[in-house]
């Protein structure tokens, strides 16, 4: 079975997360890049929750994926590709915290993108940034949430399969999370 | 309120698409070659490839080799089949540098900015075996299959961990693999996407070479080549403001290089021993 692209892009669900995962592990590498279209922009969500650095976040990205890749034989059930990739990502992330890429980012650094530092502070989107503010003040959960239902097409059935809890719990935490940015938001309206 | 959440959220979620497909390629390019052994038909429910991937499946590892190979791939030829080629067919030039990168036991090179710098040696990289770095920072690695060390001149001491996975080089070399290959490291799209602004022959420590000006988003490349092998023995990226943003200069190919090289005496170092721990 070969993937066409096209029928993955934008995280389109047609062909199950088992399927691909199955696929890569018989050597079709283009099935792996169909899980990367799916998953990658949540991975870098995440990761961004980390470093607050989008290149940073697209560097623990790749590595995210590198490691799922090496360890794909050890997922257990191929189904449950998300959420063992979310779990992966965490892992990363608290390596990332922990210093463990301190060096190898002394060296990707060493390469400032000097003109995407100067957008970025140029930008004059306050909107977006007061969002970003917000976003940064819910808990790790609420954030996760949120990234999961965004970035899978507002999928709750998706999303509830990659957090592991019940579809209540999903929008409990969708609301807890919408109330506090609205407040946040709100506030900084005021100010 | 200024903010509607169901617009602005899906807009914040915007940026982690950037650059995605750019990023694919290079992770695709930098996957490792491992073969999966999956012996069972062609069609399978959840529940069967669950249990397939519980017993039957075994992996043929050769990460170090195709990693290894990526580097040098990345690091010496990389730029030769963007710009240097004088074939007229880049999927011929680009059959050539691969060929040719297999033929590579040993690179070195300085990687720096404007505010840092590493060098890097590489030995036997088909078998991703030694690799030295020295960070300007005074922070010296050594790593091979057996072990990883790292000693700061700063504290003096010398931490020393098993080798499990691969080094952290293969991370180094796949970024510097950006500075050549701004799109995709196997792709030939970027092909299209650069200009060639100049070249002339120039003479460039004894050796008969050509100097090309190329242009990529924005940026200035400046290489200089062999004319005779496939290498690139400097390459220079300049931002739109003219500002050097990187410097690459490969010092030595294919020379023999001692094993004291990929060393780190502990004698006089306080020294952490972290393996099998």
């Amino acid at each position: 079975m070969s993937f066409d692209e096209s029928r993955l892009e934008g995280g389109s669900l047609t062909v199950a997360d088992a399927t691909l995962v199955l696929e890569t592990l018989k050597g079709d590498k283009t099935a792996f890049s169909g899980l990367y279209d799916r998953y990658a922009r949540l991975v870098r969500a995440i990761c961004n929750d980390t470093t607050r650095d989008l290149g940073q976040a697209q560097d623990l990205g790749q590595e995210v994926f590198l490691r799922a890749y090496s360890k794909l034989d050890k997922l257990n059930d191929p189904d449950r590709f998300g959420a063992w990739l979310v779990s992966i990502t965490r892992n990363v992330c608290r390596e990332y915290r922990r210093g463990k890429f301190r060096d190898r980012h002394v060296l990707v650094g060493l390469a400032p993108d000097e003109d995407e530092q100067a957008t970025e502070k140029d930008s004059p989107d306050e909107r977006l940034l007061d969002l970003k503010e917000a976003l940064n003040k819910l808990s790790e959960k609420e954030r996760l949430a949120l990234h999961v239902y965004y970035l899978q097409e507002q999928d709750a059935e998706q999303a509830q399969k990659i957090l592991n809890i019940s579809r209540s719990g999903l929008y409990r935490l969708l609301a807890k999370a919408r109330e506090k940015i609205e407040r946040h938001l709100t506030q900084s309206d005021k100010t | 309120m200024n903010v509607s959440l169901n617009n602005d959220l899906p807009d914040y979620y915007k940026e982690f698409g950037q650059n995605h497909q750019y990023l694919r390629e290079r992770l695709l390019g930098t996957l490792p070659e491992v073969q999966w052994k999956v012996e069972r038909a062609e069609t399978a429910s959840r529940g069967e490839i669950a249990s397939l991937l519980f017993s039957g499946v075994r992996l043929r590892s050769s990460l170090r080799t195709a990693l290894a190979a990526a580097a040098v791939l990345a690091i010496a030829f990389g730029i030769f089949v963007h710009f240097g080629s004088e074939c007229d067919n880049p999927q011929a030039a680009w059959a050539a540098a691969i060929e040719n990168a297999g033929q590579v036991q040993s690179v070195h090179f300085r990687f720096s900015t404007g505010n840092s710098s590493v060098e890097m040696w590489c030995r036997h990289p088909q078998e991703f075996r030694d690799f030295r770095v020295e960070y300007s920072n005074g922070i010296v690695t050594t790593n091979n299959y057996e072990k990883h060390c790292y000693y700061s001149k700063k504290t003096n001491l010398l931490s020393i961990r098993s080798a499990n996975g691969p080094p952290l080089e293969k991370y180094l070399l796949g970024e510097l693999g950006k500075l050549f290959i701004e799109k995709s490291p196997f792709s030939g799209d970027l092909i299209s996407e650069s200009k060639i602004l100049h070249s002339e022959k120039i003479t460039y420590k004894g050796e008969q070479c050509l100097k090309i000006i190329a242009e990529m988003k924005g940026d200035r490349f400046e290489y200089i080549l062999d004319k005779k092998d496939p290498l690139i023995f400097e390459v220079k990226r300049y931002g739109p403001s003219g500002k050097v943003r990187s410097h690459v200069e490969v010092l030595d190919v294919d020379r023999n290089m001692p094993d004291s090289l990929f060393i780190i005496v502990p004698q006089g170092k306080k020294v952490a021993d972290r393996r099998g721990k």
